[in-house]
C-alpha cells in the first residue's frame, strides 16, 4: 500500500507540475527530486509483497519434467539463493548507508537526506529477504504434511 | 584464471541456475557479484554492488516504467478494448475475416495505451473470440489473431520492454518509442494480411456468416476518443517536445484514471487495485533490473563481448551475418525464455557485439522487441498463447499453438525490410524536437 501511495504522489506531483508551468509558469520545486525518491517507493516498497507471493520472473520449463520431490528441492534452492542474494545486497548498502549518514548527503533540490533513501533500500530488502523465509517456511511445513 | 574464462564459466553458471528454477534476477545478481569478484576482489564488489540499487532504482527514467504501466492497467480495466474492438468491427464490417482484421487493428490501437503483450492479449480475448466463434471462425484463427494482435502491445509504443531496453542500453526513451511506431503499424498491416490469407485457406470459398450490423460508423469511431485522445496527449506531447516521457506517462496515467471515472468505468477500489498490481509488476521488473546491472558490470569486467565481436569478425561472419545470427539465437532463446528475462540476460553480451558491426542502438532495441514478440506466440513458452488457453477454455492449446504458427511469417518479414531499410526505424526518431 505505501508503494501504492508513492506510486500516487510521483504521478500527482508530476502532473501538477506540468500543469502549473504551462498555466502559471510556476513549476513545482523539487519535482525531479521527489520523481527519484517516489520511482525508489514503488519499485522496492512491493519487493516483501512480491517476495511472499513468489511473483518472482524464474525459468520453469523443468516443472513438468521433474518428479514433485525434484521440484520441491528446486524451489527449496531457489528460496534459499534468494535469502543468500537479499542478503549479500543487505550487508553491502550498509556501508554506503552509513557514510551517507556521516556525511550529510542531501538531494540537490529538496534537501532529502540521502542515507534515508538507504534505509528504505535497507529495510525493503530485509523486509522481502524475511518473506522469502517465511514462504521458505510455508513449503517446508506443507510439504512434511504432505508426507505426514 | 583469465577474466575471459570466468566470464565464460558465469554465463554457464547464470544458465545452469536459471534452468533449475533460481529466480532470474537472483541467478543474474550472484553470478554478477561472485564474477566480479574473482576478477576485481571482494572489497571491490562489495562497493559495486552497494551502490546499484540506489542508482537504478531511484533513476529519474525509471519512473516511466510505473506510470505507463499504470496507464496501461486503468486502461485494461476499464473497458477500453471493447470500445475499440465494438468500432473495429464496424469500420471493417465489409471485409473478408472482418472479425479477425477488427481484433487485430482494436489491439494495436490498445497497445497504444497498453505497454503489456499479455496484457492486450488477455483484454482482446475476452471482448472478441467469443464473438468469432459465434460467427463460426475456425478456433485456430481466432485464437491466432488475438496472440499476433496482443505482440502489438509491446511494439506499438508506449512499450514496457523499450523502457526497460532504454534504461539498460542508456538510450532515450522519446526516441526508442518514435522508432518502433512506423514498424509497429507495419506490423499491423502483415498481421490482418496473414488473418484474411489464413481465413481463406480455411474456410475456402465459404462465405462469411455476418451479423446484422446496421450501426453507423462515425459514432461508433467517436466512442473511442478516449484512447485516441491519451495517445495522442501522451505520445504526441513527447513528439513534439512538450512533455520529457516521465511528465507524459504521469499525464497519461492521470488522464486514464480521470477518464475510466468520468465514464464510470471503474469503481475506486478497482483504481487502488491497478495501483496495487501495478506496484508489484514494477517492483519485479526493478529488481531484475538492479541484478541485470550487477551483472552487466561483471562482464564489462570480463572483456567478453569484445573478444566475442573479435572472434566474430576473425571467422569472416560480417554485419548481416552476425545480425542473423542474433535473430537466430532470440528465437531460439524466445521458445524457453520470458521476454524480459532473455533482455535482461543477454543485452550487456549482445548490444556491444552488434555496435561494433555499426548497427544502431535504437534501431537494434526495436529489432529486438520484434524478436521478444516471435517468442510471445511460438511454441512451447510463448505466454500470449498461454494467456488465451487461460481464459478460452474452448480451444485447446494445440489449436492456439497451430493458430498462431501462421502469424510468426509477418514479423520475420518485417525483420527482413528493417535490415533492407533501417530507414524504416530511424526516420521519425530522427524528426524528433
Amino acid at each position: 500500500m505505501l508503494g501504492a501511495i508513492a506510486l500516487g504522489v510521483m504521478m500527482l506531483c508530476t502532473t501538477y507540475d506540468v500543469v502549473a508551468r504551462a498555466a502559471f509558469e510556476r513549476p513545482l520545486h523539487g519535482v525531479v527530486d521527489i520523481t527519484e525518491i517516489m520511482v525508489l517507493g514503488v519499485a522496492l516498497l512491493g519487493l516483501p509483497e512480491v517476495c511472499l507471493r513468489d511473483e518472482q520472473i524464474r525459468v520453469d520449463i523443468l516443472d513438468g519434467l521433474v518428479p514433485a520431490g525434484v521440484l520441491v528441492a528446486l524451489k527449496l534452492i531457489g528460496a534459499i539463493a534468494t535469502i543468500a542474494f537479499m542478503t549479500v545486497l543487505l550487508l553491502n548498502v550498509a556501508q554506503p548507508m552509513v557514510d551517507a549518514y556521516r556525511f550529510g548527503d542531501i538531494k540537490a533540490d529538496t534537501g532529502f537526506p540521502v542515507y534515508l533513501l538507504y534505509m528504505l533500500i535497507f529495510f525493503s530488502l530485509l523486509a522481502a529477504a524475511l518473506m522469502t523465509l517465511a514462504s521458505l517456511v510455508r513449503l517446508l511445513r506443507s510439504n512434511t504434511e504432505v508426507r505426514l | 584464471m583469465s577474466p575471459l574464462l570466468v566470464g565464460t564459466m558465469g554465463i554457464a553458471a547464470l544458465v545452469l541456475l536459471i534452468l533449475v528454477r533460481i529466480p532470474v534476477a537472483v541467478a543474474l545478481g550472484l553470478v554478477g557479484f561472485v564474477g566480479y569478484a574473482a576478477i576485481e576482489g571482494w572489497p571491490r564488489a562489495g562497493l559495486m554492488i552497494g551502490g546499484v540499487p540506489i542508482e537504478f532504482a531511484s533513476m529519474y527514467t525509471m519512473s516511466v516504467v510505473p506510470l505507463f504501466t499504470l496507464m496501461g492497467a486503468v486502461a485494461a480495466r476499464s473497458g477500453l478494448s471493447a470500445d475499440l474492438f465494438r468500432a473495429s468491427r464496424i469500420l471493417f464490417r465489409g471485409a473478408r475475416s472482418s472479425l479477425s482484421v477488427a481484433s487485430i487493428f482494436a489491439s494495436a490501437l490498445f497497445g497504444a495505451v497498453c505497454g503489456s503483450s499479455v496484457a492486450t492479449a488477455l483484454t482482446m480475448s475476452k471482448v472478441s473470440i467469443p464473438e468469432m466463434m459465434r460467427a463460426g471462425y475456425p478456433p485456430q484463427l481466432a485464437a491466432g489473431a488475438v496472440a499476433a494482435g496482443g505482440t502489438l502491445g509491446i511494439l506499438i509504443p508506449p512499450s514496457l520492454i523499450l523502457m526497460i531496453y532504454a534504461i539498460i542500453a542508456q538510450q532515450s526513451v522519446a526516441k526508442l518509442f518514435a522508432a518502433a511506431l512506423i514498424p509497429g503499424l507495419i506490423l499491423t498491416a502483415l498481421y490482418i494480411l496473414t488473418a484474411i490469407a489464413y481465413h481463406r485457406v480455411l474456410t475456402g470459398a465459404t462465405p462469411e456468416r455476418r451479423a446484422d450490423d446496421k450501426e453507423p460508423l462515425l459514432p461508433a469511431l467517436l466512442k473511442t476518443w478516449h484512447v485516441i485522445a491519451l495517445f495522442g496527449l501522451t505520445l504526441g506531447g513527447i513528439y513534439f517536445g512538450w512533455f520529457t516521457p516521465t511528465e507524459a506517462a504521469a499525464i497519461g496515467a492521470f488522464g486514464a484514471i480521470g477518464l475510466s471515472a468520468a465514464l464510470n468505468r471503474s469503481s475506486f477500489t478497482e483504481s487502488v487495485g491497478c495501483f496495487l498490481d501495478t506496484v508489484r509488476l514494477v517492483s519485479s521488473l526493478v529488481f531484475i533490473v538492479i541484478a541485470s546491472a550487477i551483472f552487466s558490470y561483471f562482464i564489462v569486467q570480463t572483456g567478453i563481448s569484445n573478444h566475442l565481436a573479435d572472434s566474430v569478425k576473425a571467422i569472416g561472419l560480417g554485419p548481416l551475418g552476425i545480425i542473423i545470427a542474433v535473430c537466430v539465437l532470440y528465437i531460439v532463446m524466445g521458445a524457453f525464455l520470458e521476454g524480459i528475462g532473455m533482455l535482461l540476460i543477454t543485452v550487456p553480451i549482445t548490444l556491444p557485439l552488434v555496435l561494433s558491426f555499426g548497427y544502431d542502438p535504437i534501431w537494434f532495441g526495436v529489432l529486438l522487441v520484434i524478436l521478444i514478440e516471435i517468442g510471445l506466440i511460438h511454441p512451447p513458452m510463448g505466454m500470449n498463447l498461454f494467456a488465451i488457453n487461460a481464459v478460452t477454455k474452448d480451444i485447446t492449446i494445440f489449436d492456439i499453438y497451430k493458430g498462431s504458427a501462421p502469424f510468426l511469417i509477418a514479423p520475420l518479414v518485417l525483420i527482413a525490410l528493417m535490415i533492407a531499410y533501417p530507414e524504416i526505424v530511424l526516420w521519425l526518431p530522427s524528426q524528433i524536437k
